[in-house]
C-alpha cells in the first residue's frame, strides 16, 4: 500500500472512532429524553394520590367517621376513635411497603395527634380539611391537618 | 494489503455502523414509545386510585371504567391491581399496591372485557364486567 493509502485508512479510522463515541452519547440521550417523556406521560400528581387515601380519614366508619343510629356522618370525626390502633387498621402501610408509600401524621387542630407506622417526620406537604369532632355528645369545629410523607 | 481491499473492508464497517445505528434508534424509540405500556400503568394507577377513593366512602358504589379495556387483562387481589396482556410474560405486568382498612378486601378478575365495573359492597371491592 502506498503512503497515501496508509494515511486515507488512518483518517477513517479516526473518523469512525470519533463517530462511534459521538452516536453512543446520541443514543442514549435519545433514551434518556424518550424515557423522561414516558414518565412525563404516566405521572399522577402526589397530592391527588394522597388526598384520595385521606377521603377514608373522613368518611369511612372503619377509620374516624362518626356514626349516630347506623348512620355515618361524613366529615364528622369520632373523638373516640381517633386512636393510633384505629389509625393502623385503617390504613397500614406494614405488611409489604413500609416507607415506600404514603405515611401521614393526622393532627386535630384543637386536639391530639396521631402517626402511621413508618412515618418518620420528612413531610412532602400538608392537607387540610375542615372537620367536625363529636366529643362527649358535642359537635364542635375543628381542623384536620394531614401531614403527607411519600415515599423516602 | 493493498488500497482496494482496506477501503472494501472499510466500506462494510461503515454500512455495518450506519445499519446497527438506525436498528438500535428505531428500537430504542419502540420501546420507549410503546403506547400500551403506558396505557397499562396509567390503567393500573387510575384502578388505584378508584380503589382507594371507594375505601373512603361509605356505603355502597358502582363505578365503570370510562375506557374499553378489551385488549387488556386485570385482576384484582387484597392488596394489589396487576395489568397486563394476554400471552404477555410475567416480567412486562403492570402491578401496583394499595392499603385497604383491616376488615376490606378486594377480588375479581376482567379478561379482555369491554366494559369493566369496579363495585364497592359493604367491606368488598369487586372488579367485574359491567352489567
Amino acid at each position: 500500500m502506498t503512503e497515501e493509502g496508509i494515511f486515507d485508512v488512518a483518517r477513517k479510522l479516526m473518523f469512525w472512532t470519533i463517530a462511534i463515541f459521538m452516536i453512543t452519547i446520541v443514543i442514549f440521550t435519545f433514551a434518556f429524553v424518550i424515557g423522561g417523556y414516558k414518565n412525563k406521560l404516566i405521572k399522577v400528581p402526589s397530592e391527588l394520590q394522597a388526598e384520595l387515601i385521606a377521603l377514608r380519614f373522613t368518611n369511612s366508619p372503619d377509620c374516624f367517621a362518626a356514626e349516630q343510629r347506623g348512620v355515618v356522618l361524613a366529615g364528622v370525626i369520632d373523638a373516640a376513635k381517633f386512636t393510633k390502633e384505629s389509625l393502623q387498621a385503617c390504613y397500614n402501610t406494614e405488611p409489604r411497603e413500609r416507607v415506600k408509600t404514603f405515611n401521614f401524621r393526622l393532627e386535630l387542630k384543637n386536639g391530639k395527634m396521631i402517626l402511621t407506622d413508618n412515618y418518620f417526620h420528612n413531610d412532602k406537604f400538608v392537607l387540610q380539611k375542615e372537620v367536625l369532632v363529636l366529643q362527649d355528645g358535642q359537635l364542635k369545629n375543628d381542623q384536620l391537618i394531614v401531614h403527607v410523607q411519600e415515599k423516602i | 494489503m493493498n488500497k482496494k481491499g482496506a477501503n472494501i473492508l472499510l466500506f462494510i464497517f461503515e454500512v455495518i455502523i450506519v445499519l446497527s445505528v438506525i436498528f438500535i434508534a428505531t428500537n430504542t424509540a419502540r420501546a420507549y414509545g410503546k403506547s400500551e405500556t403506558v396505557t397499562k400503568i396509567n390503567l393500573a394507577e387510575e384502578m388505584r386510585l378508584m380503589i382507594n377513593t371507594l375505601a373512603g366512602i361509605s356505603g355502597d358504589a358502582l363505578v365503570k371504567y370510562p375506557g374499553d379495556l378489551s385488549s387488556f387483562m386485570l385482576v384484582l387481589r387484597n392488596d394489589r391491581i396487576i395489568v397486563f396482556s394476554k400471552g404477555e410474560t410475567e416480567e412486562r405486568w403492570i402491578e401496583r399496591t394499595f392499603s385497604l382498612p383491616a376488615g376490606y378486601g378486594a377480588e375479581g378478575i376482567a379478561e379482555e372485557q369491554a366494559n369493566v365495573c369496579l363495585e364497592k359492597k359493604s367491606k368488598k371491592t369487586l372488579l367485574r364486567p359491567c352489567p
